[in-house]
């Protein structure tokens, strides 16, 4: 008989297996330190100041950073899915651009802007004949929300914007006709409508703030530690393993939380990659208050989300003379190509980027493979199915330092380890990006119509030329665009990649991160310029997302088969 | 040639298709007719053999082919809503097929070529099947299943996606297309007009059952229920109670008819429903089956007039006149005997 429809449950077991052992086993090696602990000292073993402060100061950052993300975000959505006007479309590339930005990248940026070598600080003392920069807004509460606004905003305005534009505005002009002031509009009709997508946003937004760790690591000092921070601290600086497991868990625990309620309740993890607003909901700004609302939301968004970026780059191209002047220079660059005895590296910097890039290019081959192999196994909707699919999306809700430590802890305490423990760098970087290629690569396989494959089937395909010969081509740009994001992801990972790199083996973010804590003005430009290489090659796997989603859709609608 | 063997198939827990047993013989046409919703397209899939079947066989020249999965049946099925590939062209598509035989690059170019000029699109090759309209797609698909030269072709309401004034015109060329194809087709439908207009032999699927087989003529004449005799577009329906056997007479509220054969068996007292054809009636000219009705309104029709009348019981029926008859004119109606329907 024939077994089409019951699904390729075999394929499972690849990725299942990687599961196992490189997710399961390593954080079941973290529970099993901490309970250890627990069995031989008891609840009075622990520094639970530690832990209080961590988990205190964590709620405490992403609540405020989410709700400053949103209240900035709505007004912006609105902006994207109601208003044409010139610039529009660099302001949608510019905000989509942080979304895939690394945290160091994100760091490096606002340390150029407003760091104590930053513009605004040179500026200033240049103009007033200051010995000290005026601006001390690094290591600052200020620092880590601005920083995590300028990440997260785009979630919000993407996630908003991409449901508001679904609301046909006739049905504000309804309302408006039937009596409703614009207030009561959005009271009463938009703002109802909206509120799943506002919901899954905040969620989502406060998952990433609670999770943040680059971010906090670099610009909020070490007077700032959130429960991510502190498992690296401790695990890093002080060896206290039970400790840094113990926070591991706690995080693991509300990472699930958060995850679980945005999963359960069925609110998507997804943020659309690009929203293309619909024509006929757009107009123009009309009316004074309405222009400047306009130009003046726009104007903010492009100083918060650009400036950083140019700061940047030009710290990375101009350099200070001895008189004082500034002038174009490719030192910075050609610096990276040298290997000083004073190096904190064995290596030039450059081979970071190396080194970077073929990380990204195995973990999102391997990300590719296994996200295919589970959108395929998938396909059936049987209850085992719905159980794997839960499973495999786990990692998303693992933080990455969590993530980090659970395989140092499996795979890179022996005293071989160090030898061969940064290939688990890769397979860290294939498992924090898995949940983002299904997200892609799933969609796709299940919008293609089962009418396209029996087509296929009554033609003479055999399934594996149906695969082959229809769904595969039909996947494609799902796929292409999967792994370019998985490339991206890897590219910038940090707070796993922390965990598991050797010295001599830097990826790209991590040299900016040492180059960045250095004193002095040569690592200070290295670490721009580096970060600007991070940057050009993040920007332009982003360009290559846009362009693959303009890619055809399937029209036909999936009919229903009775 | 084909034979189909008691199938059942439940869906969500409901009897689908219970016990069905056809055959299709060489070069003919079998209309598979019933409601949206009825297992139709199940039953399909299960002979094309997409779809599992909980017991029964599936035999081609006497042999059971149950187990031979789809694509080495050669069965060609063409879709409701086409199904074409997005991702290739015209002749990609069309192609598609003969690829999958192993056809010579050469040949199914040639095949292409033949299979376009059948459906007369023969300069459609190298478009993108997405910018076709609705029924360039139907004649595409067509042509895709076609050019395989399957052992036989089954139709699922290939005309249903279609609006009416072109449904008309593709009705006639494809009814050329078949004919001039010397392979058993099963055709689906849920519209009985359709399913005149191609059949050799009708099958009416009701409630997961055959309810009746025939001649399109043979349905529309004799439906063997009085849902069968809706379905067809019957739509005067009047209780009334056996009076008489020999000849078989119903009183009914309106006056006594006198028909021909009943379904069932009458018996003196019993309840039956009889069913008056829409040209069943004349204005009377006979001294028996007669009906006193008022005039509503008489639609014009085109070939005639669909009058509209008001029984004596407040019932209203239609039958067909070539004339018009001025509205609420007081009428007698005649009935013929051996028209009406009488469902005991």
């Amino acid at each position: 008989m024939n077994r089409r429809r019951a699904g390729r449950p075999a394929l499972w077991l690849l990725p299942l297996a990687f599961l196992l052992v490189f997710y399961f086993y390593p954080l079941g090696r973290v529970l099993a330190l901490s309970f250890s602990q627990w069995v031989s000292k008891g609840l009075a073993g622990w520094n639970w100041a530690v832990v209080r402060d961590a988990v205190g100061f964590t709620l405490y950052q992403a609540a405020l950073s989410t709700l400053l993300t949103v209240l900035l975000g709505l007004p912006a959505a609105y902006l994207f899915a109601r208003f044409q006007f010139r610039g529009k479309e660099f302001l949608r590339v510019a905000t989509t651009l942080p979304f895939i930005l690394p945290t160091v990248v994100v760091a490096a940026g606002f340390n150029a802007l407003i760091g104590p070598r930053g513009w605004l600080n040179l500026l200033l003392m240049g103009a007033f004949h200051l010995a000290q920069p005026p601006i001390a807004i690094q290591n600052t509460l200020a620092a880590i929300l601005l920083a995590h606004v300028f990440y997260n905003l785009s979630i919000v305005i993407r996630t908003v914007a991409a449901a508001w534009e679904g609301i046909d505005a006739r049905l504000e002009n309804a309302a408006r006709t039937l009596g409703a002031s614009p207030f009561r509009v959005l009271h009463e009709v938009t703002l109802p409508l909206l509120r799943p997508a506002i919901l899954s946003a905040l969620l989502l937004v406060f998952l990433f703030d609670f999770t943040s760790f680059g971010v906090i690591l670099m610009m909020g000092g070490p007077q700032f530690t959130t429960l991510e921070v502190e498992i690296y601290i401790q695990t890093m600086q002080f060896l206290n393993l039970p400790l840094a497991g113990l926070l591991a868990l706690i995080q693991l625990a509300f990472c699930m939380l958060i995850t679980g309620t945005l999963i359960g309740t069925g609110r998507s993890m997804d943020v659309p990659l690009m929203p293309r607003v619909r024509q006929e909901n757009l107009r123009g700004a009309r009316g004074f208050t309405e222009k400047i609302f306009v130009v003046g939301l726009s104007a903010f968004l492009i100083i918060l989300l650009v400036l950083p970026l140019l700061a940047l780059t030009a710290q990375a191209f101009f350099i200070q003379s001895e008189a004082g002047g500034w002038h174009f220079s490719l030192t910075f660059f050609r610096q990276l190509f040298l290997n000083p005895r004073s190096s904190i590296f064995y290596v030039p910097p450059i081979t970071a980027l190396r080194n970077s890039l073929l990380y990204a290019l195995a973990a999102s081959s391997l990300a590719l493979v296994l996200g295919m192999l589970v959108a395929l196994g998938a396909s059936s909707n049987s209850r085992l199915n719905r159980w794997l699919d839960w499973l495999v999306m786990l990692p998303l809700g693992t933080s990455a330092v969590t993530f980090g430590l659970a395989l140092f802890l499996a795979f890179g305490m022996s005293v071989s380890a160090p030898r061969w423990y940064p290939l688990l760098i890769p397979l860290a970087h294939a498992l924090i990006a898995l949940p983002f290629v299904l997200r892609l690569i799933e969609p796709a396989l299940r919008s293609i119509p089962p009418n396209l494959k029996w087509a296929a089937a009554t033609l003479g395909a055999s399934p594996r030329r149906v695969w082959r010969e229809v769904e595969l081509p039909i996947i494609r740009r799902a796929a292409a665009t999967a792994f370019v994001y998985a490339f991206a992801i890897s590219l910038g990972e940090f707070g796993a990649t922390s965990f598991l790199t050797r010295p001599d083996i830097p990826t790209l973010p991590i040299a900016v991160y040492r180059y960045l804590s250095l004193p002095g003005t040569l690592n200070f430009g290295q670490a721009m310029a580096m970060a600007v290489v991070l940057l050009v090659v993040c920007a332009a796997s982003m360009f290559l997302v846009d362009r693959l989603q303009l890619s055809f859709n399937i029209k036909e609608e999936t009919r229903k088969h009775a | 040639m084909l034979e189909i063997s008691r199938i059942r198939k439940h869906y969500d827990g409901q009897l689908l298709l219970d016990d069905i047993s056809f055959s299709v013989g060489e070069s003919e046409t079998v209309c598979l007719l019933g409601p949206s919703g009825g297992g139709k397209s199940t039953l399909l899939r299960i002979i094309a053999g997409l779809e599992e079947m909980e017991s029964g066989r599936v035999l081609w020249d006497g042999q059971d082919i149950s187990d031979v999965p789809a694509h080495s049946r050669r069965f060609g099925l063409m879709f409701q809503d086409y199904a074409l590939f997005p991702h290739m062209s015209v002749s990609q598509n069309i192609a598609f097929g003969l690829r999958m035989q192993n056809v010579e690059t050469g040949e199914i170019q040639k095949r292409v070529a033949e299979a376009l000029e059948l459906v007369n699109m023969p300069r459609f090759g190298g478009r993108r099947v997405t910018d076709l309209s609705g029924g360039e797609q139907q004649r595409i698909a067509l042509a895709r299943a076609l050019v395989a030269r399957p052992r036989l072709l089954m139709l699922d309401e290939p005309l249903g996606a279609l609006d009416r004034a072109l449904r008309e015109q593709l009705s006639a060329d494809l009814w050329q297309v078949l004919d001039r194809m010397d392979i058993p087709v099963i055709y689906v439908t849920h519209d009985q007009q359709e399913a005149f207009a191609f059949a050799d032999r009708m099958l009416i699927l009701h409630d997961g059952r055959i309810l009746q087989s025939g001649t399109p003529q043979e349905i529309y004449s004799r439906p063997v229920t009085p849902w069968l005799a809706e379905f067809m577009g019957h739509r005067n329906a009047i209780n009334g109670e056996v009076v008489s056997l020999q000849p078989l007479q119903i009183q009914t509220e309106c006056g006594l008819l006198e028909c021909g054969r009943a379904f069932g068996q009458p018996a003196i007292g019993k309840k039956v429903t009889l069913v008056l054809p829409a040209d069943a009636a004349r204005v009377a000219d006979r001294s028996k089956n007669l009906l006193r009705a008022q005039v509503c309104r008489a639609q014009f029709q085109g070939a005639g007039y669909s009058v509209e009348f008001r029984l004596a019981n407040g019932q209203e029926m239609a039958f067909f006149f070539p004339e018009a008859l001025p509205a609420g004119k007081q009428v007698t109606l005649s009935i013929r005997p051996q028209a009406i329907l009488c469902y005991a």
